[in-house]
């Protein structure tokens, strides 16, 4: 006779198996919660029948010295997702092979057709509602009280899994930002943006008013894939062959094709924001020595426990 | 784009693309956290603000899915701007993003029409380049490069001592970047032409290193030089700035330039030295002290023009060298070792720094860290006395300084054992002038050099070149330096006979700025034509034996004046002499002789012929006329202008 599923030990197992396997952190998102958040055709189902649960999944990001390189190197620095990606894809597996129930490792592309930079599935969502991070006023890039700035992957599954809970306090704006903002009107993702593209509010508490994000202006520097196509187009539209190859002026533009495609991963981005942010670079457990397995031995398994 | 099979027109593009494009992703604006916070209400609500797909767009506006995306990307196309990663390429490590800093890279660099056209100056055929560059004879070196290693490596060390100030390599590295830093917030830009007129002083120096510093150029205008003679010069030069000195005698530089900005429009900015500035001008110490400030934003390299200098040619056409650093410093690098040139050198030049001359020796002490000893303007009692004082180990100085020193018997008794060598170049030097100074100083050595501004040092003779060899000829090509004597056909001559010199080589300019006349006598193949005579000795050494144009055509048989000077200037009562040929119905031209003569002293024509016969010279080279003058008129470094000569005979 088959042995009833413990639920709490199945998840226990899933969120063990994924800090193993070196994420910094994983939670359960709230099924409930993402399919009222996300758009029509962005819900898990959609993906995923008979899904139960969403395992999301975060791993580290640049070291604390690798926030200093240069601007342009720093645009080849950041595309850790892959490992995201990887502890997910032997998740899925693991969960069929251990539990017997199916799991699929969510696609973390876009999906073109269905909007500007509209994702197949948000995986940002799924960390938030997992508490894995909360929004912050860079573009609403999640950031960690204690790991800072993360890279994300899910999974779906048909397991059964208890959903956490989002972090209770939004770690965003550090206090040495809210200090900065009062002084100039701005934060330093703000202040320091290459294109400008942020700007917002804080209340009276030193809270998020208002995050305003002008993701177009971000999309040349940021996981995009529109500008290709568009320099492209622009440079057919020029009848003097000078111009064509100004347009297309490789010895100037390698970045820009670089950024536009996506590095050897799947995006590029040019990271001035995070870069400048007191908690992607500073918080505790983002620095690499403090991940180490005594340290991680420390705190129990689950979403982000510490901070909860 | 297919819109219309979408059933979209354009006129909903116009009425329907802010919208959609504002309802999308590509503008995001969240107030509160009410994702974190589980807020589906608010969500809802704000749902438009927070980002659509295309599918929620078409719903909220009624249109189809294929309408709202085809919209939406179309406003996408119309919208996006490709140029922003830019924006990141020249931020260094540790470095963060300044929108109020943030200058595009074309306009960054960005040449002005006139700065393009004076890069034609610089513009070598490209097997020359590519050449020059294997060959590592052209390097990246440039003389702020020089200068911030020394001052790197050799801070404390005195890189400028003029009678009145002492600067380290320190203090002129930081002094100069101030200036560089300030002209640049003046509005100046790489190949803006900065004219200076000052005489052998620091700020000259400190003027030149900030201007190749910003990759602006350096035009050195004589100190003689004025109205009439610097208007051609500085509207060939297009000069957009001018630096002066204070007044010398009548002669109030800055009225003449401030007057000059009616008639040479492009003159934006004229800056003083010495006392306050007056109305309409700056002053260089107030720029450098406490003047604005910006970042120098496309800094001189090597490929760039440096300096821009006058050679003669009419006020219609000017011939103008422009040299790069490439070719500039090329010279230096490979004169170095022929000088022995050493950091704990002290050079002095009795060449004012307006001429190629004078700037090649700053460029010299810059290449080792040596210092600099400045003499600001000649004076027999000055120069000297600076010898003595400053105690140079190295000098530089035209055959007319040491003259007018020996003359004055101020060397006699001086003190010069401090010279390690004397270089005595810029015109013709006499090998009784140069023994003289040899046997002033029992410790060093007298050498010859010959240059032109069009290719600095080309010949030398060596320290352990026999003493005869070093006060009777200019020696021996420079290092890398290739050197022909051609006859009028342009072949090859035997190597005891005179003929014009041609040379090509890494110091060689390229071309006469903004002048197709003159460069199309000026350049045979690949050899430049000097337009000097000379000879070749068995050894290898040059003797120059004259200007080609300055030969004189007495009915088809060419008469070298040198030949002809030399031996009128040993006359008892002459002091100095200058053959030029005068217009002659019969034998189309015949020599006459312009001679200053003795203090006290008088001499005819006849005593002059009668002299020239006893030594042995050809009748027809005797000069058929004469012409007492009280002084010989000369350029900067001490040359006589025979132009100014000609005129003065009659038609």
């Amino acid at each position: 006779m088959k042995k009833p599923l413990d639920a709490a030990a199945a998840k226990r197992k899933v969120l063990d198996y994924c800090l193993r396997k070196g994420a910094l952190c994983a939670g359960i998102a709230d099924l409930e919660a993402i399919n009222r958040v996300a758009p029509a055709g962005h819900r898990p189902a959609d993906l995923m029948p008979k899904v139960k649960s969403v395992v999301s999944i975060g791993v580290g990001g640049n070291t604390r010295g690798s926030w200093g390189v240069s601007a342009k190197a720093l645009t080849y620095f950041g595309s850790t997702e892959g490992r995201a990606y990887k502890i997910a894809y032997g998740l899925a597996f693991y969960i069929e092979h251990t539990f017997g129930i199916p799991a699929v490792y969510c696609p973390p592309d876009m999906d073109s057709e269905a909007g500007a930079r509209v994702p197949f599935q948000s995986l940002k969502l799924h960390a938030e509602l997992a508490g894995l991070g909360a929004r912050s006023l860079a573009g609403d890039i999640l950031l960690h009280p204690q790991f800072g700035y993360m890279y994300f992957a899910s999974v779906f599954t048909e397991l059964t899994l208890a959903p956490d809970e989002p972090l209770k306090e939004n770690p965003c704006p550090a206090p040495s930002c809210v200090a900065m903002y009062r002084e100039v009107g701005k934060t330093p993702c703000m202040k320091f943006c290459p294109v400008q593209c942020l700007s917002g509010k804080l209340d009276e508490h030193g809270q998020q008013a208002e995050m305003y994000y002008d993701m177009a202006a971000c999309a040349e520097m940021s996981q995009q894939f529109e500008a290709m196509p568009k320099v492209l187009a622009e440079a057919m539209r020029q009848n003097d062959p000078q111009d064509f190859d100004d347009m297309l002026a490789l010895e100037s533009k390698l970045l820009f094709y670089k950024l536009s495609t996506g590095s050897h991963a799947m995006f590029g981005q040019c990271f001035e924001c995070m870069r400048v942010c007191p908690i992607a670079t500073k918080a505790p457990l983002a620095d690499p020595i403090l991940r180490s397995e005594a340290a991680r031995a420390q705190r129990p398994t689950g979403a982000a426990a510490p901070a909860k | 784009m297919p819109a219309q099979k979408y059933g979209v027109t354009e006129s909903m593009i116009a009425g329907y693309g802010d919208l959609v494009f504002r309802l999308s992703n590509n503008i995001q604006v969240r107030r509160g956290d009410p994702v974190r916070l589980k807020q589906f209400d608010i969500i809802d609500r704000e749902r438009a603000d927070l980002g659509m797909s295309d599918a929620e767009i078409g719903a909220r506006l009624g249109l189809s899915l294929e309408q709202a995306r085809t919209i939406r990307i179309i406003m996408e196309h119309r919208r996006f701007r490709t140029g922003h990663y830019q924006r990141i390429l020249g931020l260094g490590a540790g470095k963060r993003y300044r929108e109020e800093r943030y200058v595009s890279r074309e306009e960054r660099f960005a040449l002005s029409p006139e700065a393009e056209r004076l890069r034609e100056g610089v513009e070598f055929v490209p097997a020359h380049v590519e050449r020059m560059l294997e060959q590592r004879h052209w390097n990246g070196d440039t003389v702020p490069r020089w200068l911030a290693r020394f001052a790197r490596e050799t801070p404390d060390k005195p890189a400028i001592v003029a009678p009145d100030a002492t600067l380290s390599y320190r203090e002129a590295w930081r002094r100069a970047e101030r200036l560089a830093r300030a002209l640049t917030a003046l509005g100046l830009r790489k190949g803006d032409v900065i004219a200076v007129q000052l005489p052998n002083v620091p700020e000259f120096m400190l003027a030149y290193f900030a201007a190749t510093m910003m990759g602006a150029i350096v035009a050195p205008m004589h100190m003689p030089y004025r109205a009439r003679e610097m208007a051609p010069l500085l509207r060939h030069a297009r000069a957009r700035l001018a630096i002066c000195g204070p007044p010398v005698g009548e002669y109030v530089p800055v009225e003449m330039f401030l007057a000059l900005r009616n008639e040479v429009h492009s003159l934006a900015h004229i800056v003083t030295i010495g006392g306050p500035a007056r109305p309409g001008t700056l002053s260089l110490q107030q720029l450098i002290e406490t003047g604005p400030f910006e970042d120098i934003r496309n800094p001189g390299v090597a490929a760039d023009p440096a300096i821009l200098c006058f050679t003669s040619g009419t006020s219609a056409a000017p011939k103008a060298v422009v040299h790069s650093s490439y070719t500039m410093l090329a010279n230096n690098r490979l004169c170095g070792p022929l000088y022995e040139l050493r950091g704990n050198d002290i050079l002095m030049s009795g060449a004012p720094f307006t001429h190629a001359f004078g700037i090649c020796i700053i460029n010299f002490a810059l290449s080792v860290g040596a210092t600099q000893l400045l003499l600001p303007a000649f004076r027999p009692d000055l120069f000297a006395q600076t010898i003595v004082q400053g105690r140079p180990t190295l000098l530089f100085a035209a055959p007319a300084h040491v003259a007018a020193c020996l003359k004055a018997g101020l060397l006699q008794e001086a003190d010069l054992a401090s010279l390690r060598l004397a270089t005595i170049s810029g015109s013709t030097c006499p090998p009784q002038l140069a023994e003289a100074l040899q046997q002033r100083m029992p410790a060093g050595k007298v050498m010859q050099m010959w240059g032109m501004t069009e290719l600095f040092m080309g010949l030398n003779t060596r320290p352990d070149d026999a003493e005869g060899v070093r006060c009777g000829c200019v020696g021996r090509p420079t290092p890398e330096i290739e050197v022909r004597i051609v006859n009028e056909a342009g072949q090859p001559v035997a190597d005891t006979d005179s003929g014009e010199l041609h040379i090509r080589g890494p110091s060689v300019f390229a071309g006469y700025y903004d002048n197709p006349q003159a460069n199309g006598v000026a350049f045979a193949d690949s050899w430049f034509c000097t337009g000097d005579l000379a000879c070749r000795d068995a050894e290898g050494n040059f003797q120059i034996t004259g200007r080609l144009k300055d030969l004189i055509n007495r009915g088809g048989i060419k008469i070298n004046p040198v030949d002809v000077e030399v031996l009128i200037d040993k006359h008892p009562k002459v002091l100095q002499s200058a053959l030029v040929p005068m217009r002659d119905d019969i034998m189309g031209e015949k020599a006459c002789a312009f001679v200053v003569s003795r203090e006290g002293e008088s001499v005819t024509l006849e005593e002059i012929c009668e002299w020239l016969h006893n030594n042995g010279v050809a009748k027809m080279k005797w000069p058929e006329r004469l012409e007492l003058i009280g002084e010989m008129p000369l350029t900067p470094t001490r040359k006589i202008i025979k132009g100014l000569l000609r005129p003065r005979l009659p038609a």
